[in-house]
């Protein structure tokens, strides 16, 4: 009797160690562009993990509830991976929050770029431009800065990426930030038919030289060099400065995995690599998710240490002294400790 | 054929169940499908149809709760809870239901046939309502608190004052922390589901437990249904003017389905000015059911059309449709015509179902009623705080939960309008979001020229106006 107790008690056991599922925290909730990413990937690397991935999306705080929650809760577990995104990252460079990238290591990072565009018969550089304070926004709300001086922007608090969106379908404003699948989706077709202009990027993030020509949108300008296009010389001085730091990080690490040290990273990065290997999965990834490199093991760690090398104590500065002060956050400080030198 | 029939079947009893949890409603249906969706891969229009259908079925569905419980099925079906409840407890369920579930069926038809069929033109709406008419919009709906106020005045105000402050807590306009007391989960601000379980269905289900809910002999036969029927014929015109309230607030993005509910209320009330409402009047029930149905089939406009989800649901609807190939907003979707046929299959055809499913069982389901409240109390809280717990997965959801039923129960007892606190949340953060929009991109001068925002502006003075003389009598 004792005997069969014990086999089907191990059996369990074995049973629910063998079928111990990876989970994906996700700190935005279901619908949002970066659940949509976590879905579509975790769908696809299941295959390849030979085991389940549950995605589980944990809202509130700004997305730093979900973040807190994969900080302390699941620390010692070792199937437990984190997709932060872009906007997580700039709240990390500007806010006191209770979490660091420093502390996790990285699996996967996707840099991406987000295309500016105007409306075919707006004159950016002489009338005002109504610009959202959405999540997310900071690097345009910075290259914008750059490009046309803050007293030339009318910055409008409480307004969502979608309302913004709305407004520029209903000609309320006068320019549109997306990324790359969104611009497809809704703008090409406006900028084939003449109604609207494709006016910048940010380019494509590279661990060596930074910024680069987007190769998906070839004919556009990144935001530094239609400012040096526009204006002759090259961008300087504070706002430039933060911009770079802000833009970096929110587009080099618009989608990031990572885990906690000691845990099962290296077979998560192998199954990613078999993925991306493999030509169906990779087309299908790219259809689904834009045409942007994803990098991972050591090359996502080539990938944070470049972005870390960008933050510079007087960039931060800037950074944080613009959120404060022009954009008027209550949360913006200054955290020792992220900078290199 | 069979296949499409068998999927929205299964749509509409997936839906069904969600719509009688009370508060659940269709996004928390969609978010415990959402990993079905691999299994649409062979055929992704089937998944559509199945989607669609769940949405159409918790619709209708969260009726039963409303009447039966006295809780909102979901936080846009408030309104029905008002003059359907005190029906069952007077012992006319089936009736009350039979008339709501015509209404909401019929309006279902009839206004998801007009989005579906005329979606490309609908779609203009959202280019009509800018930021002033959608601000206009939820003023309107606000000013119609004033027909919920009964008794004490000092009460109501009290109560909306309520949800104004339970609806700052978040964020500022500076992203600083309001009233979270130092908890980051709270700077999303409360959810919607938790506030309503919280003050709706707990409170209800604590008077059921102990006893205190008393219903009143059950009027439970085919001939109650019959009643309900002609109920609805008689009010039709209310019902008609709610379907095309929700119809018209559906498609505006960022405008909460609670406002539809409200106005369709308001509504039903002024069309009837001399008769007491609030105590079992049908006009109360039609008129809100009426816009339930057409509000969600709107809904799907700016969705569809532009990738702007309006609302919680068609934001999951959105992603689901996504992962099954179909890109919501983009050219391709728009000259899809197999897409757009599952998904007004999915939609009107889970409303006929749905609607002739809750039609024939208003009689037999009401038998529940006979069972020992404190058998089914119990399980019912245990679905609310697993439907809760679907937000965040974390226990702040049940803490705050916790929360906001402490504040129920105290309302109830002290006579707040729950309702009135329920409305005054919903609106206070979406109407300072519009003001503060509103105030930086417009002036008076550019204010008056723009026809509807006056328009809409005039129905609030005439509706605020109408609601003071109400109350005052």
């Amino acid at each position: 009797m004792k005997f069969i107790l014990a086999t089907i008690t191990s059996l369990i056991i074995t049973a629910g160690v063998a079928m111990a599922d990876y989970r994906l925290v996700v700190p935005s909730p279901k619908g949002t562009g970066t659940a949509i990413w976590a879905d579509v990937v975790a769908a696809e690397l299941e295959k390849y993990l030979g085991e389940r991935v549950i995605v589980e999306n944990i809202k509130g705080g700004k997305g730093n509830v979900g973040l807190e929650t994969f900080a302390e809760k699941y620390k010692d577990d070792p199937k437990t991976i984190l997709l932060a995104h872009g906007g997580n990252a700039n709240a990390w460079l500007i806010e006191d929050v209770n979490w660091s990238f420093k502390d996790w290591d990285p699996v996967l990072i996707q840099p991406y770029n987000i295309t500016t565009t105007i409306a075919a018969d707006y004159d950016w550089q002489n009338q005002n431009l109504n610009l959202a304070d959405c999540s997310g926004c900071v690097p345009e709300t910075l290259a914008w800065t750059m490009l046309k001086g803050w007293d030339n922007i009318n910055f409008i608090r409480k307004m969502s990426a979608g309302e913004a969106q709305q407004a520029w379908l209903r000609g309320d404003f006068t320019y549109i930030r997306e990324p790359a699948s969104r611009h497809i989706k809704n703008t090409v077709p406006m900028v084939d038919e003449g109604t609207a202009t494709r006016l910048f990027n940010h380019g494509m993030f590279t661990p060596d030289n930074g910024f680069v020509q987007d190769y998906n949108w070839p004919d556009t300008p990144t935001a530094v060099d239609l400012y040096t296009e526009t204006f002759g010389k090259e961008p300087k001085g504070p706002v430039y400065e933060a911009y770079i730091l802000a833009a970096v990080w929110r587009d080099g690490l618009q989608k990031g995995l990572f885990m906690h040290p000691g845990a099962n990273s290296s077979e998560v990065i192998d199954a990613f690599q078999r993925m991306m290997n493999n030509e169906d999965s990779r087309a299908y990834l790219i259809s689904k998710l834009g045409d942007y490199p994803m990098y991972f093991g050591e090359d996502s760690k080539t990938i944070m240490n470049a972005l870390y090398e960008y933050v510079t104590k007087e960039r931060l500065q800037y950074l944080v002294d613009f959120a404060a002060n022009n954009m008027e956050w209550a949360t913006a400080t200054y955290v020792e400790g992220k900078t290199v030198d | 054929m069979f296949e499409i029939f068998l999927f929205v079947l299964l749509g509409v009893v997936y839906g069904l169940i969600f719509g009688v949890i009370p508060t659940a409603g269709p996004t928390t249906a969609l978010l415990t499908s959402y990993t079905f969706y691999p299994y649409f891969y062979s055929d992704p229009y089937l998944g559509v149809a199945f989607y669609t259908a769940m949405v159409a079925a918790c619709t209708t569905g969260d009726t039963w709760s409303s009447i039966l419980l006295g809780i909102p099925g979901s936080s846009s079906s408030t309104a029905t809870v008002i003059d359907g409840y005190p029906l069952a407890k007077k012992g006319k369920a089936t009736y009350a239901l039979s008339a709501a579930f015509t209404s909401s069926t019929v309006n279902g038809l009839f206004f998801g046939s007009l989005v579906f069929f005329l979606m490309p033109v609908y779609s203009k709406l959202l280019l009509v309502f800018g930021i002033p008419e959608m601000l206009a919009l939820n003023v309107l709906a606000l000013s119609a608190v004033t027909f919920l106020i009964k008794g004490k005045i000092s009460l109501g105000i009290i109560s909306v004052l309520i949800g104004f402050i339970l609806g700052y807590v978040g964020i500022d306009e500076n992203n600083a922390p309001r009233l979270t007391f130092g908890f980051n989960y709270l700077e999303d601000g409360i959810s919607v589901l938790i506030l309503a379980s919280g003050i709706f269905a707990v409170p209800e289900l604590f008077d059921m437990f102990i006893g205190k809910t008393k219903l009143q002999k059950l009027e439970s036969s085919w001939k109650q249904v019959k009643l309900g029927i002609f109920a609805y014929k008689k009010y039709w015109k209310v019902s008609l003017q709610g379907g095309a309230i929700g119809a018209i607030v559906g498609a505006v993005p960022g405008v909460h389905g609670v406002v539809a509910d409200w106005l369709s209320y308001a509504r039903a009330r002024a069309a009837y000015p001399n008769r007491k409402f609030g105590n079992g009047n049908i006009v109360g029930v039609v008129g809100p059911e009426g816009a339930n149905n057409a509000v969600h089939a709107a809904s799907f406009v700016p969705t569809v059309v532009f990738g702007i989800p309006g609302t919680p649901f068609a934001a999951v609807i959105l992603s689901i449709f996504y992962l099954l190939h179909f890109d919501l907003g983009s050219v391709s979707i728009q000259s899809d015509s197999d897409f757009y046929k599952y998904l007004a299959v999915g939609f009107l055809g889970g409303t006929v179902l749905v609607g002739i499913l809750c039609v024939l069982l208003s009689k037999p389901i009401t038998v529940l009623l006979k069972i020992p409240t404190t058998i089914y109390a119990p399980l019912i809280l245990f679905l609310i705080c697993w439907s809760c717990y679907q937000i965040s997965h974390t226990y702040y959801d049940i803490a705050i939960l916790a929360v906001c039923s402490t504040i129920g129960l105290l309302s109830k007892r002290l006579e707040l309008n729950r309702p009135a606190i329920l409305l005054a949340f919903i609106l206070f953060s979406k109407i300072e979001a519009l003001t503060i929009q509103a105030v930086s991109l417009y002036n008076v001068t550019s204010l008056l020229e723009r026809p509807i925002f006056l328009l809409i502006s005039f129905l609030v003075l005439t509706v605020a106006f109408t609601g003071v003389r109400y109350v005052r009598n």
